[in-house]
């Protein structure tokens, strides 16, 4: 059985006036049960073995990242054109809201100067950004794609309108200046194929909405629902359930046969409070086990360090770990970075080595030593498959 | 150890501080693009002037090289970063660099760093960052940038259509937020927590838009960029170039100046501006070149 074990660090992250985020990130060693087999992608890769070390400085603090929390404070959906003849609702929860239609493939590229936006009726004054704008500052915006920013709208609901539509669109509303902020995490970065992970998610800020908003946002209650999408473009449903403590919460499932394409999972966010929308996306990846440490890491000196390893499909693996040495206080801080890598041809039993022996240590610091966070990744793969907090002492 | 001699090993000691180039150096300098498949960048990204005037302050002022690679891939790719790393193997072969500083704007700080962060990577890694002295990164997109999250929105990829909106580039796919915070915790060093990188990796961080038509610095990188920056910049916090916000700017590495603290008249610089000769900038990066 994999042997795991758990950090809980909780989050206390605050935000003026806004809730705390109640969610817990897990920083976790990552140990493959067993490996499987694959085929060698296509692609170029490469067959040396090579070595790398470098001193690090042991004032600098070297710790297991935790996931980070994505705030937002926008939405997206699609539109059909004739929603958008008729008028499409918009609410808004602050001043200052932007508004982004973009043509999806095969809909009329629209004229920003064609939009119409109204309130109760009465015409709102917009300022209007046509798509060559968006593009010279370098955003991929799809063709024919128009902004309005409702610059002194004041919060409650506009209809936007756009007599020319033909086909569908993606509507993008953000509120920078919205006190409302969904903020979401995943309570780890990786995860093997087959496993699972957690994401929570709050929307924060609604007491502190203009009183009327916050009066009409008090009774309604907050739904969000996730949708898992691999990098090849497929996509599950995920619900999400109470927390208890007002927030969501959802156990993500990732299929054991992971994906065959490069680029990371997303776990996407819809949530809505009051008519108030907004979404996020929580980036992971994902690593089929085709090679794991097969026992303990062996360190007899500084230039000996054996990683004996467990090959189940051809590729370049590497290990990397951070060197942790002792000061003259005694406590050990990181004082060098190593890796090393090579290409195992077929499965079985394999050996990584590395040495610290040629980089200069900082002054004061020696044996014991110990090696942390020691990860093994499949650079053939792009995954970074195992990964544990603590090695060896030596 | 029969072992030993078969790897490609190199070690490194702890870089802390930038010194002068000794006597013996040969300095080199190369310009890394940002975002996009660059094949003149020289003309089309960067402009002359702003390269003319860096290698001005070079002993040998021939000793550049401006990349030209595929920045629309992710930043692992053969066509990225095996690339940058072939021009950059070449150019130190060619000229026998062993001094060698990198001059990166916005994307290319992400390339770059994959190189320093994954060196056995790429058998060619190891013998660039052990010539390289340290990489001056141009509002770099450590951190990603709300903008890709925003052209990503809605984009989703549909198995038997392809991209709904028609766009495919994996590099704005990886700059999204949440997609950079994944890479910067498992595959890149230089954040806060991770180890440092094995080279310093200084960034200049632009913090404001300026786009009045009566105002000639706002022309200064292309007024109808800064006027587009200025729109993009709703997307963004209040500290931002135009296209990224200052925290990503500022995520990785250490930061070497904010704008308006080095440039001319504390003029801010755009996104457009941080890789032209817009307020000093250019001498400012020409009296380093040479420390």
């Amino acid at each position: 059985m994999n042997k795991q074990t758990t950090l809980m660090v909780a989050l206390a992250l605050t935000c003026s006036g806004a809730p705390v985020f109640a969610a817990k990130a897990a920083v976790v060693d990552r140990v493959a049960p067993a490996v499987v087999s694959a085929p060698v992608p296509a692609g170029e890769f490469e067959h040396a073995p090579v070595q790398f070390a470098w001193a690090l400085n042991p004032a600098d603090v070297v710790s297991a990242a935790e996931p980070e929390v994505m705030e937002s404070r926008s939405s997206w959906r699609m539109v059909e054109a004739t929603e958008l003849q008729s008028g499409v609702d918009v609410p808004v929860s602050a001043p200052g809201a932007v508004i982004q239609l973009s043509p999806a493939r095969g809909a009329k590229a629209l004229d920003v100067q064609s939009l119409q936006v109204r309130e109760g009726g009465a015409p709102v004054a917009a300022r209007r950004f046509e798509r060559a704008a968006l593009k010279d500052a370098g955003m991929a915006v799809a063709p024919g794609t128009a902004m309005l920013k409702l610059q002194d709208a004041k919060p409650g609901r506009y209809r936007v309108q756009a007599a020319e539509a033909r086909g569908s669109y993606v509507m993008q509303v953000l509120e920078p200046d919205s006190p409302m902020v969904l903020r979401a995490r995943t309570d780890r970065s990786v995860t093997l194929a087959g496993g699972q992970l957690r994401a929570q998610v709050n929307m924060d800020g609604v007491q502190s909405t203009r009183a009327e908003v916050a009066a009409r946002l008090a009774g309604s209650s907050f739904t969000a629902e996730g949708l898992l999408v691999a990098p090849d473009g497929r996509t599950w449903t995920v619900p999400m359930r109470s927390d208890k403590a007002g927030g969501l919460v959802a156990d993500v499932a990732i299929p054991a046969a992971g994906s065959d394409v490069q680029g990371l999972w997303e776990l996407q966010v819809f949530a809505d409070q009051g008519g108030i929308a907004r979404d996020t996306r929580l980036a992971f990846a994902v690593a089929k086990p085709t090679a794991r440490l097969a026992s303990a890491v062996r360190a007899t000196s500084l230039s000996n360090l054996r990683f004996p390893l467990q090959v189940g499909a051809p590729g370049r693996y590497e290990v990397r770990t951070t060197l942790f040495a002792t000061g003259t206080d005694g406590k050990l801080r990181a004082v060098a970075q190593g890796h090393s890598a090579a290409w195992f041809a077929k499965p079985g039993r394999g050996e990584l080595g590395l040495s610290f022996a040629d980089v200069k240590l900082p002054a004061g610091y020696a044996a014991p030593y110990e090696l942390r966070e020691v990860e093994l990744h499949d650079q053939t793969r792009m995954a970074p498959i195992e990964r544990r907090a603590r090695a060896v002492r030596f | 150890m029969t072992m030993k001699g078969k790897w490609l090993w190199a070690g490194l000691a702890l870089a802390a501080t930038t010194t002068a180039a000794n006597a013996a150096d040969v300095v080199g300098v190369a310009f890394v693009h940002g975002t996009g498949k660059q094949t003149n960048a020289l003309a089309d990204y960067w402009q002359p002037e702003i390269v003319n005037t860096v290698r001005a302050g070079l002993p040998n002022s021939a000793n550049y090289t401006v990349i030209n690679c595929d920045f629309t891939q992710y930043m692992w790719k053969p066509d990225a970063a095996g690339c940058l790393a072939g021009q950059l193997t070449s150019f130190i072969n060619s000229r026998g660099i062993t001094k060698l500083v990198v001059i990166t704007h916005s994307n290319g700080g992400n390339v770059m760093r994959w190189i320093m962060s994954n060196p056995t990577w790429d058998s060619r890694y190891p013998a660039i960052i052990t010539r390289l002295h340290k990489v001056n990164a141009l509002a770099p997109s450590s951190a990603g940038t709300p903008l890709a999250d925003a052209v990503m929105n809605g984009n989703m990829f549909e198995q038997a259509l392809g991209w709904l909106l028609g766009y495919e580039n994996d590099a704005v796919r990886m700059q999204q937020v949440s997609w950079m915070a994944t890479y910067n915790a498992n595959n890149l060093y230089g954040t806060a927590g991770r180890p440092a990188l094995p080279k310093p990796f200084r960034a200049v961080v632009g913090t404001e838009v300026e786009s009045s038509p009566f105002d000639s610095d706002s022309y200064c990188g292309g007024y109808t960029q800064n006027v587009g920056l200025e729109a993009t910049q709703n997307w963004l916090a209040s500290c931002s170039d135009g296209f990224l916000n200052c925290s990503s700017q500022s995520a990785a590495g250490s930061v070497w100046f904010r704008d308006v603290s080095r440039t001319r008249d504390a003029e801010p610089l755009s996104h457009a501006q941080s890789r032209r000769n817009c307020f000093s900038l250019d001498t400012i990066l020409r009296a380093d070149v040479n420390l």
